[in-house]
């Protein structure tokens, strides 16, 4: 029987809200005296609650820590670029980070498993209750709250779902359905990879709009489109099981012989394979990996991942072989 | 295929360019299409866009010149060109020319969503006594008049503690 989890869809949920302090200038503008007192004020709001949170400063950080961090999803890009500026406080289960001083001086994100973006805005519109007591935010009564960037405004509030969509990918038709929902108003993305291209078949999906709707209305609508993809990824699932079955069993078993014998790996590669088996193992035909957490691995596998795990910066050919060396151990543990 | 420009590396940046109808393709190594950045300048996101809005909403009109933001000094030829406030004040500064813009690019002018308890005070009020309104007419559409009724003593509670404020 097929065995289809909506959870193997649906990777995460997050949630990000961009706030600003009313008295001090954007931190495109700021001087690094500003920016420190900016970093104390919203540090000092959060601990009075939860002293939990651990502050962390992007000067502090190396190149490979911050690369890590971003592939992640524990900061972004823009914040490890603000070496001497920015921060960010860590939420001691890793589900909320708050960078400070990023493209606007607060950016509180929430992190779920799944398709739950409203645990996900729960828990950001706390974090964001607590902060305000004390600090003043940059608020207008017509555009809400101002953010440095207009496209922003408003809201502030960005929500985004993480899918993982094999079955759409290999059949081609996802390159259809992504540019059919962009056009009800939301971006996509691939998650790794550059621009629009996508590794292991991982795509993010959030809304484009911030103003005249509100956080409910948003996310009710990101959670129906994601559900119709559900759909549809899974009635393709349903049709290869039928017709293709023995297609599928061939490249699944093939794609778990290369990552549990090849000696190194891109992670190009690396990431179709363990997309393959990951479909594989949700459809109940790779049994030998049930239970394992693919998504993990191929988060794991990041060039600059790697490298954290391994304690200094490696090159190209001494990180496909590490990566080979971490797959195998993982899939055959 | 070689590189067309160093002719020693594998070309695998190609390039068609159409200018006046005249079509020329050039094939290029990373290495010299990264020296020519111009080709690889294929930025879209989402601030570019909103700046090259702003700067063709703009085009062939005569405005007063706007005043510099009294907090970061920031003018409006300099948000114009990079689509980036410089404090929140800029919005107070600029905020005339400004709604046109944002509703062209959000669809919308208007904030709908949450509202800070501290920032937002008796402006809370007046969005809840609204939003109760919509629901109160969408009730009375849709014929449900018990609901109707509930939702117009509380619009009538809530306007009592706005004058009372």
């Amino acid at each position: 029987m097929l065995n289809l989890d909506n959870n193997g869809i649906v990777i995460t949920s997050r949630i990000r809200l961009a706030r600003n302090l009313k008295n001090y200038k954007f931190p495109t503008n700021m001087t690094q005296e500003e920016a420190r007192s900016v970093i104390e004020e919203i540090s000092n709001a959060v601990s009075k609650y939860d002293r939990g949170y651990k502050l962390t400063y992007m000067k502090d950080l190396t190149d490979i820590k911050k690369n890590s961090l971003i592939e992640t999803h524990i900061i972004s890009p823009a914040l490890a670029s603000k070496k001497d500026t920015g921060a960010f406080l860590l939420s001691p289960d890793r589900r909320v980070s708050i960078m400070i001083n990023e493209e606007d001086h607060i950016r509180i994100q929430t992190l779920g498993d799944g398709l739950s973006l409203e645990e996900c805005w729960k828990l950001g519109n706390e974090v964001d209750d607590i902060i305000e007591e004390s600090v003043d935010y940059a608020f207008d009564k017509d555009l809400g709250y101002i953010t440095c960037c207009p496209t922003n405004i408003g809201t502030g509030m960005r929500a985004s779902v993480m899918l993982h969509l094999p079955a759409l990918s290999i059949t081609n038709q996802v390159d259809k359905l992504l540019y059919g929902v962009s056009q009800l108003g939301v971006a996509v993305r691939g998650v790794y990879g550059e621009g629009t291209k996508s590794m292991g078949h991982l795509y993010q999906i959030s809304n484009q709009v911030t103003l005249g709707v509100t956080e409910e209305t948003l996310i009710d609508k990101i959670n129906q489109i994601v559900m119709q993809i559900i759909e549809k990824e899974k009635t393709t699932r349903d049709h290869l099981y039928k017709n293709n079955y023995d297609e599928l069993e061939d490249d699944f078993h093939r794609a778990y012989g290369l990552l549990t014998n090849a000696r190194k790996m891109s992670a190009d590669e690396a990431m179709r394979l363990l997309s393959l088996l990951k479909l594989g193992s949700e459809m109940g035909i790779t049994p030998m990996v049930k239970g394992k957490n693919i998504y993990q691995l191929m988060v794991w596998i990041q060039p600059n991942n790697i490298s954290t795990i391994e304690g200094r910066e490696l090159s190209v050919k001494e990180r496909d072989k590490k990566r080979a060396e971490i797959i195998r151990r993982e899939l055959l543990r | 295929m070689l590189c067309s420009e160093c002719g020693k590396n594998e070309a695998n940046v190609h390039v068609t360019h159409i200018i006046n109808g005249k079509k020329t393709e050039s094939h290029l190594c990373e290495e010299c299409a990264k020296k020519n950045q111009a080709i690889l300048n294929t930025n879209f996101s989402m601030e570019n866009l909103f700046s090259a809005m702003l700067n063709n909403t703009f085009s062939g009109k005569t405005y007063l010149p706007a005043k510099a933001c009294s907090f970061c000094g920031m003018t409006y030829d300099t948000f114009r060109n990079t689509g980036k406030f410089g404090c929140s004040h800029c919005i107070d500064s600029f905020k005339g020319r400004l709604t046109p813009v944002i509703k062209s690019i959000q669809g919308y002018d208007r904030h709908t969503g949450k509202i800070p308890k501290r920032a937002g005070g008796a402006f809370k009020l007046q969005m809840d006594i609204q939003r109760l309104k919509n629901e109160l007419k969408a009730a009375i559409e849709r014929e449900e008049y018990e609901l109707a009724a509930e939702l117009r003593d509380k619009i009538h509670a809530l306007e009592k503690r706005k004058g009372d404020a």
